[in-house]
């Protein structure tokens, strides 16, 4: 351990550099160069900021790649398990800019435990290799056995050679093929979308790491046990959905947009013997994971009967991947009968289809869930956020693809099959965009940006077309109109890539009434107006606005300290006796006892904007303008449109109004500091967060306000 | 109640207390396991428990010692029942509206969906899946839940309960007391396909 980190728990002390085009591997103090940024995407942010220039292209070796975790991945914290992963991202149109992919499992855990806060790769490996971490030990290692094998015979492989404790991040061929929206996996199905390119890129097949050691707690240890018991007390289930989805006898609420859908007669029914969930008492600590099933939530009722179990990461007791067992798919399909994932992973395939000859949630579409995942998460491909089958739907419905793909291609295809929602299209279509096959493989691969680029299609005919739900930049929104107005438009501009933000969502779909949403918003943002009802807006206001900036900032609060966005903040609780109040100082109090900086939640909420504008200054710097409202944080035609031509702020319609919006960006500029014609952070806001050297350089280029 | 009264029933106050944490400790139990508890339920645990010798006007004498439960134990609470009686429940172990779902839903199966319907219209606001019905703690059949619907339709006092339906096929139930059509549509869709389309 790096002398500095004995001051203080929570950070293992070094960060580990790799340069593959040189083998040169050394480390850096993590204390001295990046305490300041805490961890995760504040790292990545740093080393982009400081070593990559722009104009730096995505693959190109002097790209860095930054695996970065926080101090309190490895702890005991409730939902620790994330890994920022930082890049130029590749997807990103019409110029990759700075974004994060991220990643839960249990590799953030294992790189505390060998001893490292981050991994920085650079450069590129004259031919593909493997890194090799055990503890200290750390080795660039041959992969040439492994290239052009799936994430899953990867994993096993080194696996073997590190042991089955290991923690193994690795791409597919869709990344070693350069394919832009391609993912990294680590621990089976627990998955970074955009970044597996640039690892293949570098010749990177994968990251094996496996630790012995520990991770320092600074406090008292009785207090940090109380303290992690007090945090449990506050969660609810996945996505900090606090009341059940069902009434339960404890609950004085329900909702059926819960992903708390235990139940008594909910069972999981492949588990041997098969396990009840129950009424799930949010006072019973060891029930907590029952609460969620993210395959019923997605797939239906009917994946109840295929449920063996929940899985998840290191200290989260929400297992939001759900282990599904589906006999029928291995049988028709030749594929494991037993797979896993949750959201976006879990509907990979079935999101392709437009029609199942059994209905949505039918036997056929948790098949074509099964082939999916199968192939996905083998080949290693990104599905940024569903666009690519929101994308490839409008692509076919329109005949686009038709007349974009040649005649002989195109017919290779079983348009048939596609068409009445057979599963086996998927083996048809998946590895060609894996592979790069042909002009339809290879166009999907692109993204959504250049994909349009290529085809001669104009982003905005995508920016008005309502169920594409395409915002920007190459990028869908993400928890935007639908999830709290005005704050989830200003969110969805903030980012270059689609925004992984879930504050603000995480609040808004608690379940809890409105008027008890509304007393907690009170608390929080100073304004019950802070909130409204879904669909059912009110016009702008400055509460609004400080829920938006408190969004921001605690997502990378969260990505920094390696807890899960997917589930903080804890604003709001199950427990009736709290008045389902949470704690908004939660990071703040893990954050203080496992380092032993004691920082208040005001004092870590200005760490996180220090590292939110260091990502807004990346941006400006490498697209090289500081016209960030007009160029940067841009909003699509379809916002300001309703299907039904409903009129903004009547109930029943997402719609917003352009003035509103522009007021509301207005206020927004104004709660950060910003200037408010240009939305680009002033020399004064640069310099409150103590990044006064960016400021300068900034100004050197003319890119300050 | 004054000790007089337990004296003239035949009770020791040790007895007294005794009873009262016995049949507390009773109410909590069927509490946590989801249900209400019904005086013959009580009747018949202070029974088995030798509890006896209430003597005359033993019903008033039962009333008052349940009454002294609800004030000597803080997590006791009581509504009354579709027959009058007062069904006991524990808050330590269920709320106070799954409590009222439970006394409704042993009376009329219409009126249990109707005034379940409008509080949720109401509260939160929100429509209500008809599937709702089928579940914990209702357990309607689905031949039961279609021949309520159908009844209901017809019936001038339930003639705010709505239907809308999310392009998944889920029947949502809602009261035009509290919302509207359009709306009820819109909420109907994001909870049944929207949240889960948008994850």
């Amino acid at each position: 351990m790096a002398k500095t980190a004995t001051r203080y728990g929570g950070w293992a002390g070094k960060v580990l550099r790799v340069n593959l085009s040189t083998g040169k591997i050394w480390t850096e103090d993590t204390i001295e160069k990046y305490k300041d940024f805490l961890g995760g995407t504040g790292i990545g942010y740093k080393v982009m900021w400081d070593e990559v220039p722009p104009g730096t292209g995505p693959f190109d070796p002097a790209n860095k790649i930054i695996f970065g975790v926080g101090p309190l991945a490895g702890t005991g914290a409730p939902c620790n398990g994330r890994t920022a992963i930082t890049t130029l991202w590749p997807t990103c149109w019409p110029k990759p800019l700075v974004a994060t992919g991220h990643m839960g499992g249990h590799f953030a855990a294992e790189l505390k435990y060998a001893g490292y806060d981050a991994i920085v790769i650079e450069g590129k490996a004259d031919h593909p290799v493997w890194l090799s971490i055990v503890d200290d030990r750390v080795e660039i290692k041959d992969a040439r056995y492994l290239w052009g094998q799936g994430i899953r015979r990867t994993t096993v492989e080194i696996c073997q050679e590190l042991g089955p404790e290991a923690a193994v991040a690795a791409i597919g061929q869709a990344g070693e093929n350069l394919v832009p929206m391609s993912v990294v996996i680590n621990s089976i199905s627990h998955s970074a979308g955009g970044v597996g390119a640039v690892m293949g890129s570098k010749n990177l097949k994968a990251i094996g790491v496996r630790g012995t050691g520990s991770v320092r707690i600074a406090g008292n240890k009785e207090e940090w046990e109380k303290l992690i018991k007090y945090h449990l007390s506050l969660l609810g289930a996945n996505n900090q959905h606090v009341v059940p989805a069902t009434p339960q006898p404890w609950a004085e609420y329900s909702s059926p947009g819960s992903r708390w859908v235990a139940s008594r007669g909910k069972a999981w029914g492949a588990a041997d013997p098969p396990l009840e969930t129950g009424t799930c008492d949010p006072h019973d600590l060891n029930r907590i994971a029952y609460r969620t099933n993210n395959a019923a939530f997605y797939l239906g009722d009917l994946a109840w009967q295929y449920t063996v179990r929940g899985n998840g990461c290191t200290g989260c007791p929400i297992r939001c991947h759900t282990i599904i067992r589906v006999p029928s798919a291995a049988a028709k399909y030749g594929i494991p009968e037993v797979l896993q994932n949750t959201c976006a992973g879990l509907m990979f395939g079935r999101s392709f289809f437009k029609n199942f000859p059994d209905g949505p949630r039918g036997q056929t579409a948790i098949e074509a869930c099964m082939v999916g995942m199968y192939l996905a998460d083998d080949l290693g491909l990104w599905c940024n956020y569903g666009q690519l089958q929101r994308d490839f739907q409008k692509l076919y419905y329109e005949g686009i693809i038709k007349s974009k793909v040649g005649g002989d291609e195109y017919k290779r295809y079983s348009w048939d099959k596609y068409e009445k929602g057979d599963p086996t299209f998927l083996f048809e279509l998946l590895p060609s965009i894996a592979y790069k096959k042909g002009e339809l493989g290879t166009a999907l691969g692109l993204g959504t940006g250049y994909l349009l680029e290529r085809w001669g299609i104009p982003e905005e005919e995508w920016k008005r077309d309502h169920n594409l739900t395409y915002w920007k930049m190459g990028h869908p929104k993400h928890h935007s109109v639908e999830d709290a107005g005005q704050c989830g438009v200003i969110i969805n501009t903030q980012y270059n890539r689609d925004v992984q933000v879930h504050s603000h969502t995480n609040f808004i779909r608690n379940g809890l009434p409105l008027e008890v949403q509304k007393r907690l918003a009170a608390e929080l943002w100073g304004s019950p107006d802070a909130v409204d009802a879904p669909g059912n807006y009110t016009p702008m206001n400055v509460y609004k606005a400080r829920m938006a900036k408190w969004t921001l900032l605690r997502k990378e609060l969260h990505d920094s300290l390696s807890l899960c966005n997917w589930m903080g903040p804890w604003v709001a609780s199950p427990l009736k006796e709290r008045g389902y109040r949470g704690d908004d100082s939660i990071e703040s109090l893990l954050y203080s006892l496992a380092t032993g900086d004691r920082k208040t939640r005001e004092e870590l909420d200005q760490v996180a904007e220090r590292i939110f504008l260091l990502h807004r200054a990346l941006t400006i710097r490498d697209m090289g303008t500081k016209e960030m409202r007009t160029q940067h944080d841009t909003i699509p035609e379809w916002v300001f449109e309703d299907p039904s031509g409903k009129a903004p702020f009547t109930p029943g319609t997402n719609r917003m109004d352009r003035d509103d919006i522009r007021k509301a960006m207005d206020m927004y500029y104004e709660e950060m500091g910003w200037d408010k014609t240009t939305g680009a952070p002033t020399a004064e806001a640069y310099r409150r967060v103590g990044l006064g050297r960016v400021a300068e350089e900034l100004g050197k280029k003319g890119l300050l306000p | 109640m004054a000790v007089k009264e337990w004296e003239e029933a035949g009770w020791t106050d040790s007895e007294r207390e005794e009873a009262c944490r016995a049949l507390a400790a009773l109410i909590r139990e069927q509490s946590q396991a989801g249900r209400l508890c019904h005086p013959e339920e009580l009747r018949a645990y202070l029974a088995e428990k030798g509890f006896t010798g209430l003597g005359a006007g033993e019903e008033e004498e039962r009333a008052k010692l349940l009454e002294e439960v609800r004030q000597r134990q803080e997590d006791i609470r009581s509504l009354p029942g579709p027959d009058g009686e007062l069904r006991y429940y524990s808050l330590q172990y269920m709320s106070e509206s799954y409590a009222r779902l439970l006394v409704r839903r042993e009376g009329d199966p219409l009126l249990l969906i109707a005034e379940t319907v409008r509080e949720s219209s109401a509260l939160y606001p929100r429509p209500v899946p008809a599937s709702f019905f089928t579940g914990p703690p209702f357990e309607l059949t689905e031949e039961e839940l279609h021949a309520c619907l159908e009844s209901m339709a017809s019936r001038e006092e339930y003639g705010d309960i709505a239907r809308t339906t999310s392009s998944a096929g889920t029947v949502f139930l809602y009261s035009t007391r509290h919302l509207d059509h359009g709306y009820a549509s819109f909420l109907a869709e994001w909870l049944d396909v929207g949240q889960a389309a948008n994850p």
